[in-house]
């Protein structure tokens, strides 16, 4: 048996780098397919192509191109689709005032096809700039259209002429943002029956009023965040508009028009929904109105229903404390990511049975909820404690339900050492005695409950490569390492790893 | 796998031959799309670009098929290809855009966003006198016409 032990984790992967199998990252997403675009591809390829087809040694590339002399390279020296290239790395701000360098580059940067406005200077005039900047544009497509106006942005522009434009040049991405203080704007049926839009994000003073049947038969990108919404049929008719919509993020504000926020889209993919309460952000500048409101608002209970039978990746993120609801046609679930639901159906959890990697708050409800569920295809477990709860023996009981699992993080911060002695199950989960591989323990304590169930992992783990073990500051690191080497061990190859180290901060992207 | 240990000779504007493996010669993608078209040639003149360009564009490519080889690709391995790009695009400006140009034209995409991102960077926070005057470009505007095209977008210009 090998035995090293560090105090700090970086040594610690170092030494035993190939034994820390379960890592933060093997959580993440990979980042999502961004849309790209077809490069201009130099002109002359395909000439010179054609010119070289059939020849067999000594082809020659671009023998009729001038050559390039390096002793007297101007930027001037570039064709213009080179320099559109290099303006497409600036943002559109410094890009239009190229327009100045001379007359050359006066239109430039009119043929851009990606504008992006940020207004990253809270200007009052950014509207009208970009109000001119795109009554100047000249390029056939303006594929993607980024616009962010912040709060001190005046108001006395037409965003929805912005948007008409951009749907009449095809345009594939478009982003809103409006954080200024004009009330929610609605778009026009331009936008909502786009056919060449691909990627959509509209945030903040945005109102998604759509009272005609929506087609956006490209669109595979949906972002809502924080907009408010006319009603639920609005809603209803934007997620059905497009038949091959795969990505759906959506944050909601504390109030946004709607009670029931219904998801039910057949070829959905991946999913976020985060909810929030209006004080989390403003809770300094409102506090003395919140406490003179208090007692008297009324809080109304929302509901969320997914129903996406091809769905892939969750994430539900709900503060607000919505109830959750889900359909049990979800058999292609991958990863489920459910930090905080505070209030799901009692089916939740069978709902997402076919998941195969879970990050999983245990809180009350799910305890509630978790009772004779198969996981039949679970890998990977994410186990979180937020809230004080008698977890033991459900979290057993999970095991036993987790027959392939083979990767199991703990992470019980909220927890309180139990008073109860703890019954050991009457079988051993099969999980542990022919799958699991890695254990990873982010806050180990030393308490009884950690103890019990550390010992009995140890001692029935049979295939148990590797325990990684992350103290908390309070433990003594030779106790606890003493402590813990004493347990028996099943396993012949496992290898314990300690460390005192703070937990990574998890991340995890749909 | 003969095809990866096959060397191809690209030769430069001078004449001089550069041997690199197919894999290189195929980050190329004009050479690769050569290549695909059933053109068995051994040699390719590249007449265009110089030795000097030519040489720094296969160190690039070379470069990114090693760490592209590389089994079980980290983000060690991504951070010290960044460290790399970062390092081979610091140069002068005659030379990047050498670089950019020939990127382009043999269609090295990696390697022309990367210089093109570094001239864009240059430009970002630069008056328009300073930009001028780093990439030589004549200012070609009367003062009446330059004060037309700046009336008409004023607010790109405030710093």
């Amino acid at each position: 048996m090998n035995l090293k032990i560090s105090k700090r984790a970086p040594s610690c992967q170092k030494n035993l780098g190939p034994f820390i199998l379960l890592n933060v990252h093997d959580f993440r997403m990979p980042p999502s397919e961004s849309d790209e675009k077809p490069e201009s591809k130099a002109k002359c390829n395909a000439e010179t192509e054609a010119k070289l087809k059939n020849s067999e040694k000594n082809v020659q590339v671009g023998a009729e191109e001038g050559r390039i002399d390096p002793d007297c390279q101007r930027i001037c020296d570039l064709p213009d689709d080179l320099l559109l290239q290099i303006l497409l790395h600036t943002p559109t701000k410094n890009a239009v005032a190229t327009e100045i360098l001379s007359k050359r580059w006066r239109h430039v940067w009119k043929m851009l096809d990606k504008l992006d406005f940020k207004d990253d200077q809270s200007s009052e005039s950014f509207g009208r700039f970009i109000e001119k900047s795109l009554q100047l544009h000249e390029a056939p497509k303006l594929v993607t259209l980024v616009v962010e106006l912040g709060p001190t942005c005046a108001v006395d522009v037409d965003v929805g002429k912005w948007v008409d434009k951009a749907v009449k040049h095809g345009v594939r991405e478009l982003d809103f943002n409006l954080s200024w203080k004009g009330e929610p704007t609605s778009f026009s049926k331009s936008l909502y029956t786009c056919d060449t839009l691909v990627t959509l994000t509209l945030s903040n003073q945005i109102l998604v009023d759509v009272t005609f049947p929506a087609t956006m038969p490209s669109l595979l990108n949906l972002s809502l965040l924080d907009v408010e919404y006319k009603d639920e049929d609005s809603l209803a008719r934007l997620l059905s508009s497009s038949p091959v919509l795969v990505k759906l993020k959506v944050a909601r504000l504390d109030e946004d028009n709607l009670t029931n926020f219904t998801v039910k889209v057949p070829s959905l993919k991946k999913l976020t929904y985060k909810t929030r309460f209006h004080e989390e952000e403003e809770a300094e500048e409102e506090e003395e109105e919140e406490e003179e409101k208090e007692g008297e608002e009324e809080y109304h209970i929302r509901s969320l229903v997914i129903d996406c039978p091809a769905l892939t990746h969750l994430r539900i993120f709900d503060n607000r404390a919505d109830y959750c609801s889900l359909t049990e046609n979800m058999f292609c679930l991958d990863k489920v990511y459910i930090p905080y639901v505070p209030n799901p159906d009692e089916k939740f959890l069978t709902c997402l049975s076919s998941v195969t990697r879970l990050y999983l708050d245990f809180s009350k409800s799910m305890v509630a909820c978790s009772n004779a569920i198969n996981f039949s295809r679970l890998i990977e477990l994410y186990f979180t404690i937020e809230d004080p709860v008698d977890w033991l023996e459900p979290f057993i009981c999970l095991l036993q339900n987790s027959p392939i699992l083979k990767a199991l993080t703990i992470f019980t911060i909220g927890c309180p050492p139990s008073s109860s002695s703890w019954n050991q199950p009457s079988t051993i989960p099969p999980c542990l005695s022919s799958q699991l591989e890695t254990l990873k323990w982010l806050d180990y304590g030393g308490k009884e409950d950690d103890k019990q169930l550390m010992t009995y992992i140890l001692a029935n783990s049979n295939c148990l490569k590797t325990v990684d073990i992350k103290l908390i500051p309070t433990c003594n690191l030779e106790e606890c390492q003493k402590e813990l080497e004493s347990m028996p061990r099943i396993s012949p190859s496992s290898r314990l790893l300690y460390s005192l180290e703070r937990p990574e901060v998890f991340r995890w992207t749909v | 796998m003969s095809e990866s240990n096959k060397k191809i000779s690209l030769i430069s504007s001078e004449g001089e031959a550069f041997e690199v493996s197919e894999a290189v010669a195929r980050e190329f993608e004009i050479v690769a799309h050569m290549l695909e078209d059933g053109c068995s040639g051994s040699s390719i003149p590249i007449t265009t670009v110089d030795s000097n360009i030519l040489g720094k564009v296969i160190e690039y490519c070379t470069k990114h098929v090693e760490v592209g080889n590389v089994e079980g690709n980290s983000e060690k391995a991504e951070k010290d290809l960044e460290e790399f790009d970062k390092r081979f695009i610091a140069v002068e400006m005659n030379t990047l855009f050498s670089l950019i140009l020939a990127a382009n034209y043999l269609n090295v995409k990696g390697l022309l966003n990367i210089g093109c991102q570094k001239v864009a960077d240059t430009i970002k926070d630069m008056k328009p006198e300073e930009v001028r005057s780093i990439f030589n470009i004549e200012n070609d505007y009367t003062p009446a016409e330059e004060e037309v095209v700046r009336k008409e977008n004023e607010w790109a210009f405030q710093p």
